[in-house]
């Protein structure tokens, strides 16, 4: 029987972990470990070395030197599997699921369950069924596990994910970024499977960035900044505050988290009048006026960014109508808007926003690619002159715009994504979660650049999950449950707790009582 | 910008290519100990010529893998449309100029059903064309009743079959002027980039407002032009044609694309490079030819070329992306 109630007790322990990519020191001698029982945050800029140390530890990347010991044995892992096969389980924030097989084929992707049935053995389904229940049922997920993954939610799928590691009887288990992808609610519910796996001595590495779930989870904190270790803290015992986090993400003190500037409202940019689209959303009435941010919050599935696709001509419309300065419009397709300055920064940048292999000019041009042509040939001058201006304007810290798309960090990446609406000259720009998965610095980067935006007579509206950041960068917020609008709120009135009432709808359930 | 990263960046952008180019000339210079006749210049643009009708199909071949598609009826395109224009001019006795005209519009049309079938219907591209391809090519048996027609057009005789000044084919600068249409409408127009956006990240394109549809079917009318121009140029330097011929053209035109360095995925690729993989295939076959090697071999051969080529790019894409972030 092991003894779980001893806290100093060390499950994992890495020591000057180095890793060296094509003459780059990726990460440089970090020492790192997971106490039994606790949540330890792993926190750095994108680039700062955490999805490698990670990788180190899960065997998907063989370190240059540095050793790993698990339960203070000295382990070589050089496989992912091996890893896995040890009690190291990771939670990719894309998670590693077969989408068109079940959960519970997912859960049992190596050594199936099988019974002997006379020469031969064959698989024992009913088993693996009966044991993928158990499992989800000691996390306390309500899952068919007989559906294909994919008709499950990115929640349910997470769940799916953490069976199959406890399955494993993992004694490690890694969270990439897991809250990245979902609503308030449900990251409520996965701290409560966390600190329940917390309770049965699992030991857990929770990578995030999120400031406000380092307090609500983590017992110790690790920052990295630039492939080293910045720090390592205790956060019960010292007194860590979130600025001091920052501080030490960053290297320097942060002013603000949101730079939030107030311009003064003008004319109306757009108005929604009862728009509905199918069973997706009825009856949507909103107005954006020059000079304001405009947020859109509520739970992932509310129908906001159908709103938004309706709105942008990447979904047909099925009632209501559409009023872009004063003049009804029906965009068919994305072009029609783009063509009235109509442009959509998409929450998933990789899959809907970039070209990932091909150059940045690619990237910025493809939007407004005819307006580089005299007698339908390309103008080089034209291109290089927009092209470098408008990487300017993002602060695009690279001056090679010959650099694929991949090649950037999530932060520059999204300014891509938004720079080829500046360059084709956008008047409405409908940012859709534009921070998901960017580090502190770039967060606010983006931030001041949608308040140069609104300066610039911009209309800008912003899908966001992050209840600080709407909070900190609107100047309304309307809020949505399953397809409807269920408030709206100005800047001084709003509360976490007014918006998560809309959101989920208590308050009306409260009235009906 | 400095000379240096101008440097590199041609390097990165022709990676893919250099490799090819590289087994070009080790090939040429082996092949040249090996065989006297190889290193002649008569020689070497008997091959150019040869390779000729693969090269020209390879271009739309080409422009489909940057969009992420496939056409399996080119071969097929090129026979019924060569079909057309030899039983006009043979059976019914049409003057070659209207004759030539209707077979191209036969090819674009072929294009424009192929460009149909994959952007209303949404079939995928390599059922679409492997059924058109049947359908092609039994039309092309079916018109001609599976005879020859064996007197070709003096026209289309010298310009397929002839040379400038008895010694380079007139088939080599059609060629050349194709290539650098096509480089030209890849490279300097907004067509290029927009086919390979869609070939990179189709949902991504068609929210940057990229007419997708309209982009496949340009690109499907235009692969049916090639083919009938083409068609034109392998019946003018066979002097016949029939159902049968480009028979199997089609799996030449994938390699030719795929050597070069072309990725059937979409997103990138070069049309410089489908040239110099026509070439190699056509290298590797005349110099099998001059060492009397049997046809069987040759085919031995140029599937080794396939995996070959498509194993060092795999190898090569791997060692990249094994290179840190740069920003």
């Amino acid at each position: 029987m092991e003894q779980y109630t001893n806290h100093n007790d060390l499950a994992l322990e890495v020591n000057g972990a180095t890793k060296i990519f094509g003459g780059v020191t990726v990460l440089d001698h970090v020492n790192f470990s997971l106490r039994k029982g606790e949540v330890h945050i792993l926190i750095g800029e994108n680039g700062a070395g955490k999805s490698t140390l990670i990788k180190i530890i899960a065997g998907a990347y063989i370190p240059n030197a540095g050793i790993i010991k698990l339960n203070g044995e000295t382990i070589t892992v050089n496989s992912p599997l091996e890893a896995l096969e040890r009690g190291i389980s990771v939670v990719y924030q894309e998670l590693n699921l077969v989408e068109t097989l079940s959960a519970y084929e997912n859960i049992f992707m190596v050594n199936q369950i099988v019974k002997k049935a006379g020469p031969f053995q064959i698989l024992d389904r009913q088993a693996m069924i009966q044991r993928s229940r158990e499992l989800l049922e000691m996390i306390g997920a309500n899952i068919d596990v007989t559906i294909p993954v994919k008709e499950l939610s990115v929640a349910q799928r997470q769940m799916v994910e953490i069976a199959k590691a406890l399955r494993m009887n993992s004694k490690v288990i890694i969270f990439d970024e897991p809250s990245a992808v979902l609503t308030d609610v449900e990251v409520e519910k996965l701290f409560t499977v966390i600190r329940n796996l917390k309770q049965q001595g699992i030991a857990i590495c929770y990578i995030s960035h999120r400031m406000d779930e380092i307090m609500q989870i983590g017992d110790r904190v690790t920052v990295l900044r630039d492939g080293k270790l910045i720090g390592c803290h205790d956060i019960h015992k010292e007194h860590i505050t979130i600025d001091d986090i920052i501080r030490m993400m960053v290297g320097h003190p942060m002013d603000q988290q949101f730079p939030k500037q107030i311009f003064e409202r003008g004319e109306e940019i757009l108005r929604v009048k009862d728009l509905s689209c199918g069973d997706l959303f009825q009856n949507v009435n909103f107005s954006l006026h020059r000079g304001e941010v405009l947020c859109f919050s509520g739970l992932v599935g509310a129908g906001r960014t159908e709103v938004a696709k309706t709105v942008f001509g990447a979904l047909q419309k099925t009632g209501g109508s559409i009023y872009y300065f004063g003049k009804e419009i029906s965009p068919k397709r994305p072009s029609d808007a783009i063509r009235l300055g109509i442009s959509l920064v998409p929450e998933d940048r990789k899959e809907e926003g970039l070209f990932l292999s091909a150059s940045l000019y690619s990237n910025l041009m493809i939007a407004a690619v005819n307006t580089f042509t005299k007698y339908g040939i390309f103008q080089k001058t034209k291109i290089q002159s927009i092209c470098h201006d408008i990487s300017r304007r993002l602060h695009l810290n690279t001056e090679n715009l010959d650099l694929h798309a991949e090649n950037l960090s999530g932060g520059n990446q999204q300014k891509i994504s938004l720079g080829k609406w500046l360059v084709a000259n956008s008047k409405l720009v409908i940012f859709d979660e534009p921070t998901r998965g960017i580090d502190v610095g770039a967060k606010v980067e983006v931030y001041n650049l949608i308040n140069k935006l609104v300066a610039d007579g911009i209309g800008v509206i912003m899908i966001s999950s992050d209840l600080p950041e709407v909070l900190g960068m609107s100047d309304r917020i309307v809020v949505m449950h399953e397809g409807k609008v269920t408030g709206e709120l100005l800047r001084n009135e709003a509360t976490q707790e007014k918006i998560m009432k809309l959101a989920t709808r208590r308050e009306e359930m409260k009235h009906e009582q | 910008m400095n000379n240096k990263s101008q440097g590199l960046k041609f390097t990165n952008k022709y990676s893919s290519q250099i490799s090819t180019i590289l087994a070009l000339i080790i090939l040429c210079i082996v092949l040249s100990f090996l065989s006297e006749n190889f290193l002649t210049i008569g020689n070497l643009l008997t091959v150019t010529n040869q390779v000729v009708y693969i090269a020209l199909m390879a271009i739309g071949m080409t422009i489909l893998f940057m969009l992420g598609a496939i056409d399996l009826s080119v071969g097929a395109i090129l026979a019924l449309s060569a079909c057309v224009m030899g039983l006009l001019t043979n059976k019914y006795g049409m003057a070659p100029v209207p004759a030539i005209l209707i077979a191209m519009a036969v090819s674009l049309l072929c294009g424009l059903i192929n460009g149909l079938l994959v952007t209303q219907i949404k079939l995928p591209p390599f059922v679409a064309t492997l059924g058109t391809s049947y359908i092609f090519r039994g039309m092309a048996a079916i018109i001609t009743g599976a005879k020859n027609s064996l007197i070709m057009p003096e026209g289309l005789r010298w310009i397929a079959a002839g040379k400038v000044a008895n010694v380079f084919p007139r088939g080599i600068f059609v060629l050349l002027t194709l290539y650098i249409a096509a480089w030209f409408l890849l490279e300097k127009t907004p067509f290029g980039i927009k086919i390979k956006c869609i070939g990179g990240n189709e949902k991504a394109a068609r929210l940057s407002g990229v007419e997708i549809e309209k982009m496949k079917l340009r690109a499907y009318v235009i692969t049916g032009a090639l083919c009938g121009i083409s068609g034109m140029m392998l019946a003018g330097r066979l002097n016949f044609t029939n159902s049968t011929m480009a028979n199997g053209a089609e799996l030449s035109c994938i390699v030719a694309g795929v050597v070069g360095g072309t990725s059937m995925n979409g997103g990138s690729g070069s049309i410089w490079g489908t040239l110099v993989g026509s070439l190699l295939m056509g290298v590797i076959n005349n110099g099998l030819n001059l060492l009397n090697v049997s046809q069987f071999w040759q085919d031995v051969a140029m599937g080794a070329l396939v995996i070959l080529a498509v194993a060092i790019d795999c190898f090569r894409q791997a060692s990249k992306s094994r290179v840190k972030r740069v920003v």
